[in-house]
C-alpha cells in the first residue's frame, strides 16, 4: 500500500508538473491565447487597446466576424467583432478600452443575431470564453452586481485565471437553470446596453444596431421575443429597425444553422446599408 | 458527478484513503462505506432519486427473500412477477410511458381518430435502465435457483448501488459481484496499478477520442442539409468513434476504479471494431447487456434449439428489446432490427460462432480475408450506427440516402485531419494491446520506468490538451 500511495503521489506530482510547466510556457508572452479555443477574443482584446485611425468601429459574434474579420485590415471600419459568449458585457469592455485607448469615434456599429442579446453569461461557453479572458483585475472595475452574481453561480469560477486552466480549453460542466428563450434582451444584456448608451452621450458617437443574416427555422422564434425591455436601454431608435431588417435565408446557406457558407456574399451589402 | 469531472478526483481518492485505512480491513466497515459513498454519489446527480434506488433495491431485496421462502411453486412465482412487473413499470412509466402514448395517439390518427392525451413531464432518474436490470437478474436468478437471497441487506445493496457501476453499467450479476462483495479484500499492488492504468486509458477513450470526434459528428448529423455525401459519410465514422470512445471509456473507468477497491466487475467491450462478423460484433460490444439478453431472454426464449425459424424469431426479439432497452424512440428500434437483420446470415448458416477468438491471435498482422472481414463488419455497424444516432427514421434514411450521393466522390468541404490521424494511432494502439482486458494493459510493461512512465505522462498531455467542455457520457441516458 505504502508504495503505491508513494507511487501515485509521484506520478500525480509528476503530471501536476506537467500540467504547470506547459502553462508558464503558453503564459510567456500570452502565446496561449493563439492557441486554445476562443482566440478571437483575445485578438479582439488586445486590438481594442490599439489605437486606429478609423472613426467607425464594429463590435459582433462570429456570424459578424465571418462578414467583417477583425484580423482584415480595413480603412473604413475597425472590426473588433468576437462572439456571442462574451455576452454585452464583454462587447461593454472592448469598447471600453477602445476609448480608453483614446481612439476618437464617430460611430459604433453592434451587429449581432438576435440571440446574442439573450445571453446572460449563464452559458456552458460563459467560463472559456468571458471568465477567462475578463475575470481579472483589469476589467473587475467593470462589472456590475449582477453579472457578480452570475458569475458565482458557474462552478469553479474562482480558478479560471489558473494558470493549467486559464492556457487549456477546460471548463466545468454547466447547466444553466434560469435560462429565459422568450426575452429578447438578457438583464446583463439590458444593464451593460444603457452603460453603452451612456458612453456615446458622454464620447458622442451614434450607434448603430445591425442584424445578422438568420436562418429562417428560426423566423417564428425571433418574431415572438418579447422586446419590451429595449425602452429602458435608451437605444429604441437604434434597434427600431432591427427586426425588420433581418434577412432570413433557408438553412441550406449555413454551415451549422447560424454560420454562413459564403459569408462573403453579404458583406457588401451591410456595408451599402449601413456603413456609408 | 461525472468521472471526468473535477469533483469525482477529489471524490475518489477521498472513498479511496477511507476504504483501505479507516476502515482497518473491517469488511462490513468496507460495505457500508462503499453504500454510503454510492448513494453520496447518486445523489450528486438527483438526490430525488435516491429513493427510487432505495425503493428498487428494498423491493428485490424482500422478494428475493421471499420467492426462496415460498411454499409453492405458485407462490413463487408470484413473487417473481411482482419484482418484474414493479420494476419494469418503474422503467415504463419513466421511460417508456411518453413514448407509448404519443405513438398510440399517432398511431391513431393515421385512422383519423383523434385522442387527447397528456405526456409525463418527468426527468429520466439517471442509471434506471442499469440497477432495474441488475435487480431484475438477481430475482430471475433466485427464482431458478441459481443463487439464494442475499440476507445482508448492506451486502446486497452495494452489489445493485456499487458507484463504479450504477448509472451506466457494466450489468452485474449476482453469482460474480456478490461473492466479491463478502470476501474479505486486502490491498493487491499490481490491481491497484492495473486499476489506474484502465482508469487512464478510459479517460483518453472518453476526452480526447469521444469528445473530439462529437465535435465533428454533432455538426454534420445537426445540420446534413450543409453537408455532401463525402462529408456525412466522415459524420457517420465519426460517431462511430464517438459511440466506442464514450461507451467503452467510461466502462473502462468504472472498471478501473472497482479495482481500485479491490472488485473485478465484468469486461464490457473487448475491441468490437476489430470484429470479423456482426454476431463477433456482439460478443464484442456491450457484452453485459448481451449478455443478459442471452441469458435472461433468449435462453429462456428456446435459444437456439429448435430449429431455424426458432432462431430466428429469437434473435428478432432479443434485438428489438435490446434496440428498445435504449431509448424510446422508433430510431433505436430500427437500430435493433437492422442488427437482427444482419444476423441472419450466421444463423441461417449457422455461422455464429466462427469468429470465438480475437482476431490474428499472436500475430503481428491479419491477413487480406480478415481484413476484409473486418472492413465488411466495420461498414455495417457504422451504417447501424446512423439510425442509433438520428433523431427519426427520416432523417435517418436521409442521411443515408446523402451519403450515397453524387457528391461521395466529392471533397468533404471539412478537413479534420488531426482528428483523423488520432483515430488511426488509437486504433494502432487498440490493436497492439487486443489480446489483453484493454489496450494499453501491457504495453510498456517490458519497458524501463522511465520509458513506461512518459508514455502513461504522454497520455495525461493528450488528455490536457484535448480536454474542452465537459461532455455528458452517451449511456448516462439509458
Amino acid at each position: 500500500m505504502k508504495k503505491f500511495i508513494f507511487h501515485s503521489i509521484v506520478f500525480i506530482l509528476l503530471c501536476v508538473a506537467l500540467f504547470h510547466i506547459k502553462p508558464f510556457y503558453l503564459l510567456y508572452h500570452n502565446h496561449y491565447q493563439q492557441v486554445v479555443a476562443g482566440r478571437e477574443i483575445y485578438y479582439a482584446i488586445a486590438k481594442s487597446k490599439v489605437k486606429s485611425k478609423s472613426k467607425k468601429v464594429l463590435f459582433g459574434d462570429s456570424v459578424a466576424r465571418q462578414l467583417f474579420d477583425s484580423k482584415d485590415s480595413d480603412s473604413i471600419i475597425n472590426s473588433l467583432a468576437s462572439n456571442q459568449a462574451i455576452g454585452m458585457a464583454g462587447q461593454f469592455f472592448l469598447l471600453q478600452n477602445y476609448l480608453n485607448a483614446g481612439n476618437n469615434i464617430d460611430t459604433v456599429y453592434f451587429f449581432f443575431r438576435p440571440f446574442t442579446f439573450q445571453n446572460n453569461l449563464n452559458q456552458v461557453y460563459t467560463y472559456h470564453y468571458f471568465l477567462k479572458p475578463f475575470y481579472n483585475k483589469e476589467y473587475n472595475q467593470y462589472f456590475t452586481t449582477t453579472v457578480l452574481k452570475q458569475i458565482e453561480k458557474i462552478p469553479y469560477y474562482q480558478f479560471c485565471r489558473y494558470p493549467s486552466i486559464l492556457t487549456s480549453n477546460w471548463a466545468p460542466n454547466f447547466s444553466p437553470k434560469d435560462t429565459d428563450n422568450h426575452s429578447f434582451l438578457s438583464p446583463i444584456s439590458l444593464e451593460y446596453l444603457r452603460k453603452i448608451k451612456e458612453l456615446s452621450r458622454k464620447y458622442n458617437f451614434a450607434i448603430i444596431i445591425m442584424p445578422t443574416p438568420m436562418n429562417n427555422i428560426y423566423q417564428k422564434q425571433i418574431q415572438g421575443f418579447d422586446t419590451t425591455g429595449i425602452a429602458s436601454t435608451g437605444l429604441q431608435s437604434e434597434f427600431k429597425n432591427y427586426f425588420t431588417d433581418i434577412i432570413y435565408l433557408d438553412n441550406s446557406q449555413f454551415v451549422d444553422s447560424s454560420h454562413l457558407i459564403k459569408p462573403e456574399v453579404y458583406t457588401q451589402y451591410y456595408k451599402t446599408k449601413f456603413i456609408k | 458527478m461525472l468521472f471526468n469531472s473535477l469533483s469525482f478526483a477529489l471524490f475518489l481518492p477521498v472513498v479511496f484513503l477511507l476504504y483501505w485505512f479507516a476502515t482497518n480491513g473491517n469488511l462490513k466497515l468496507q460495505n457500508i462505506l462503499l453504500l454510503v459513498s454510492s448513494y453520496f454519489f447518486y445523489a450528486c446527480w438527483d438526490y430525488r432519486f435516491l429513493f427510487l434506488l432505495i425503493f428498487s433495491t428494498l423491493l428485490d431485496y424482500s422478494t428475493g427473500i421471499k420467492m426462496f421462502n415460498a411454499n409453492s411453486k405458485t407462490n413463487k412465482r408470484f413473487w417473481l412477477w411482482l419484482s418484474i412487473i414493479i420494476n419494469l413499470g418503474f422503467l415504463g412509466v419513466f421511460k417508456y410511458y411518453n413514448f407509448f402514448i404519443t405513438s398510440f395517439a399517432q398511431g391513431l390518427s393515421l385512422v383519423g381518430l383523434k385522442i387527447n392525451y397528456t405526456t409525463l413531464k418527468v426527468i429520466l432518474p439517471v442509471g434506471i435502465s442499469f440497477y432495474t436490470f441488475h435487480g431484475l437478474s438477481y430475482v430471475i436468478d433466485i427464482y431458478n435457483n441459481k443463487i439464494k437471497p442475499e440476507k445482508n441487506f448492506i451486502d446486497y445493496s452495494v452489489f445493485v448501488s456499487f458507484f463504479p457501476l450504477l448509472v451506466a453499467g457494466p450489468i452485474e450479476r449476482a453469482t460474480h459481484l456478490l461473492p466479491q462483495i463478502q470476501q474479505k479484500r486486502t490491498f493487491d499492488y499490481a490491481k491497484a496499478v492495473d486499476g489506474l492504468r484502465q482508469i487512464l486509458w478510459g479517460l483518453f477513450k472518453k476526452m480526447v477520442i469521444a469528445d473530439t470526434c462529437a465535435e465533428y459528428a454533432n455538426q454534420i448529423f445537426n445540420n446534413p442539409d450543409s453537408y455532401n455525401g463525402s462529408a456525412h459519410l466522415l459524420g457517420a465514422v465519426f460517431f462511430t468513434f464517438q459511440i466506442y470512445g464514450d461507451f467503452s471509456g467510461y466502462s473502462d473507468i468504472a472498471l478501473g476504479t472497482a479495482r481500485l477497491f479491490g472488485i473485478d466487475l465484468l469486461r464490457n467491450f473487448a475491441f468490437p471494431y476489430f470484429s470479423r462478423d456482426i454476431a463477433e460484433f456482439w460478443r464484442r460490444w456491450h457484452i453485459s447487456l448481451s449478455s443478459w439478453f442471452r441469458d435472461y431472454l433468449y435462453i429462456p426464449l428456446g435459444g437456439s434449439r429448435g430449429g431455424t425459424w426458432l432462431k430466428v424469431r429469437n434473435t428478432f426479439i432479443i434485438f428489438l428489446v435490446s434496440g428498445f432497452w435504449h431509448g424510446a424512440n422508433w430510431t433505436f428500434i430500427a437500430w435493433g432490427l437492422l442488427n437482427a437483420l444482419y444476423m441472419m446470415p450466421s444463423v441461417f448458416f449457422n455461422t455464429n460462432r466462427d469468429n470465438l477468438e480475437i482476431v490474428a491471435k499472436g500475430k503481428l498482422f491479419p491477413t487480406l480475408k480478415e481484413v476484409l472481414s473486418i472492413g465488411i463488419t466495420f461498414s455495417l455497424t457504422v451504417v447501424a450506427w446512423i439510425f442509433f444516432r438520428a433523431d427519426s427514421i427520416s432523417h435517418a434514411f436521409e442521411y443515408i440516402s446523402a451519403i450515397f450521393s453524387n457528391s461521395l466522390i466529392a471533397s468533404p468541404g471539412i478537413h479534420p485531419i488531426p482528428i483523423i490521424i488520432l483515430i488511426i494511432i488509437f486504433m494502432i494502439i487498440e490493436w497492439i494491446g487486443r489480446e489483453q482486458q484493454y489496450a494499453i494493459a501491457v504495453i510498456g510493461k517490458n519497458w524501463s520506468k522511465p520509458l513506461r512512465w512518459g508514455f502513461y505522462l504522454l497520455i495525461v498531455e493528450s488528455i490536457m490538451l484535448f480536454a474542452g467542455t465537459q461532455q455528458q457520457f452517451i449511456y448516462f441516458e439509458f
